[in-house]
């Protein structure tokens, strides 16, 4: 019986098809972040035990006799019984406590507080914000850190931004005829880049005329989110999702990466800020060996990832 | 302690992969991670008490996998020997340069090849062999996650590995490119 190679012993063919071919493929599932919420509220969910028919037959029938005897009892009593339909199986009525308690910041039904609803835009941001309504006066600029995919972003620039980081809205350059070219869209855009300013980030993607608001975890998402729908620009398709680290912490994350890597990466290219994946990307020049792909998983989590240049993908440790 | 929402976000997409590479199909990929994770949440004090919340975690991922292959509503279909040499005969294009350049083509039909003689092991077989040559854990750890003896994995990777070997040796195309 053939034994698999140990550590050290010459590499078998079959082995190393075998482990290329693992981590081929390994590359293929996309991450979604809904996974872990969808799991938190399915745990949190009272399971539904499916009741066997006999079961279920009994209890009806015996329904059916505690509804007789109380309508009896009412009417000796000189009540009124009204009785929807006639006799037959019970139907269960939601109590209202029956479900559990969602997942802390999902929205959506059963997620508790009710969703918030602003008049305007403005007042949405002077109740989130605590900011009154101010001119927009930026100018538009390259972002000089995104040189990934769909490098040519425009960015507007910042004000300064808080811990939760600043407000950054991006897209690329669109056709003739987008929704850009039209100033009260690009006025109403500017609007909402103002009021997310100083406490998310968000990005748009005019080619596909769609705005993603990326809303950073844990931050007041309900509200985000009401200020978005406040905020939206007539006739534009605006959708949020949450993210894990604001622009600020990413910007904070490319420098350290930067000055770092090298030390690890003798092949570096460059790092640069993926707004796509909210994360930072190392370019490596040659393929790069999961003894380095590993250090950058141990240095700083998924929050920074490798892109093999030669082959344009990224590595997954 | 560690939330589990971290957790899972920081070492979701591990599982996803892991999970993708037992089951070789993305959707039940999916909801394998989601099943494991709604385990792990349930256990999440006394999985953080373990202080290896990411070893137990992928103990529960792979063991789900295993129960739901004992199950007769197993979704997957896997390819037969006949499959597997339609794939490798079929695919090899440009074979005629490789011995002046990377034969790529030979390459992905290769990988095809394995993938598709993965998915015919037997599960445990399959578990063994990813835990080990993708998770590169040893002997010991794979034990742990599938609560067998190490002589077990041991023999099971072997039966496994006999099983491709063979696979492999079937299709002309693949004995050529691993020559």
């Amino acid at each position: 019986m053939t034994e698999p190679t140990r550590p050290g012993e010459p590499v078998d063919p079959v082995e190393d098809l075998l482990r290329a071919t693992l981590e081929h493929r390994a590359q293929e599932p996309v991450w979604r972040a809904s996974l872990v919420t969808d799991a938190v509220r399915a745990a949190r969910t009272p399971a539904v035990r499916r009741v066997p028919p006999v079961v279920a037959w009994l209890s009806a029938a015996a329904a059916v006799v505690v509804l007789g005897v109380g309508a009896t009892a009412v009417a000796r009593d000189g009540g009124t019984v009204t009785t929807p339909g006639g006799p037959g199986p019970a139907t269960p009525v939601p109590t209202g406590a029956s479900s559990g308690p969602s997942a802390p910041g999902s929205s959506g039904p059963g997620s508790g507080a009710p969703d918030v609803e602003y008049a305007s835009c403005a007042q949405a941001r002077a109740e989130l914000n605590g900011a009154t309504a101010e001119p927009h006066n930026r100018a538009m600029t390259m972002d000089p850190l995104y040189t990934g995919p769909g490098s040519g972003d425009w960015v507007s620039g910042g004000r300064g931004g808080t811990a939760t980081g600043s407000a950054v809205v991006t897209g690329t350059v669109g056709p003739a005829g987008s929704p850009t070219e039209d100033p009260a869209f690009a006025t109403a855009l500017a609007d909402l880049d103002l009021a997310l300013d100083g406490r998310r980030f968000a990005y748009m993607n005019v080619g596909a005329d769609l705005i993603v608001v990326n809303v950073v975890r844990g931050v007041d998402e309900k509200g985000a989110r009401a200020l978005v729908r406040s905020c939206t620009p007539p006739g534009a398709d605006v959708r949020t999702q949450l993210v894990d680290r604001s622009q600020t912490e990413l910007e904070a994350l490319y420098a350290e990466v930067s000055a770092r890597a090298p030390q690890e990466f003798p092949d570096l290219s460059g790092a640069w800020i993926d707004t796509d994946t909210n994360r930072v990307l190392l370019g490596a020049t040659t393929t790069p060996t999961r003894a380095q792909v590993r250090w950058v998983q141990e240095q700083w989590g998924p929050a920074v990832a490798v892109a093999d240049l030669t082959t344009q993908r990224v590595v997954v440790p | 302690m560690e939330r589990f929402e971290e957790f899972a976000h920081a070492r979701g997409p591990a599982f996803l992969r892991l999970g993708y590479l037992l089951t070789g199909d993305r959707h039940l990929a999916e909801d394998l991670v989601q099943a494991a994770l709604v385990d792990v949440y349930r256990g999440w004090s006394k999985v953080v008490a373990s202080d290896r919340p990411e070893a137990y975690a992928r103990r529960v991922l792979v063991n789900t996998w295993l129960g739901w292959r004992r199950r007769a509503s197993s979704r997957e279909r896997p390819f037969g020997p006949d499959d597997v040499a339609t794939v490798a005969s079929s695919a090899p294009v440009g074979r005629a340069g490789a011995d002046v350049a990377p034969d790529f083509a030979g390459d992905l039909a290769a990988r095809d090849a394995m993938w598709h003689l993965l998915a015919t092991l037997p599960p445990r077989g399959r578990a063994v062999l990813v835990l080990r040559f993708y998770e590169d854990a040893d002997d010991a750890t794979i034990a742990s996650v599938l609560g067998i003896g190490e002589s077990a994995v041991r023999s099971t990777a072997a039966r496994a590995l006999l099983r491709l070997r063979a696979g492999l040796a079937a299709a002309p195309a693949e004995r050529e490119a691993l020559s």
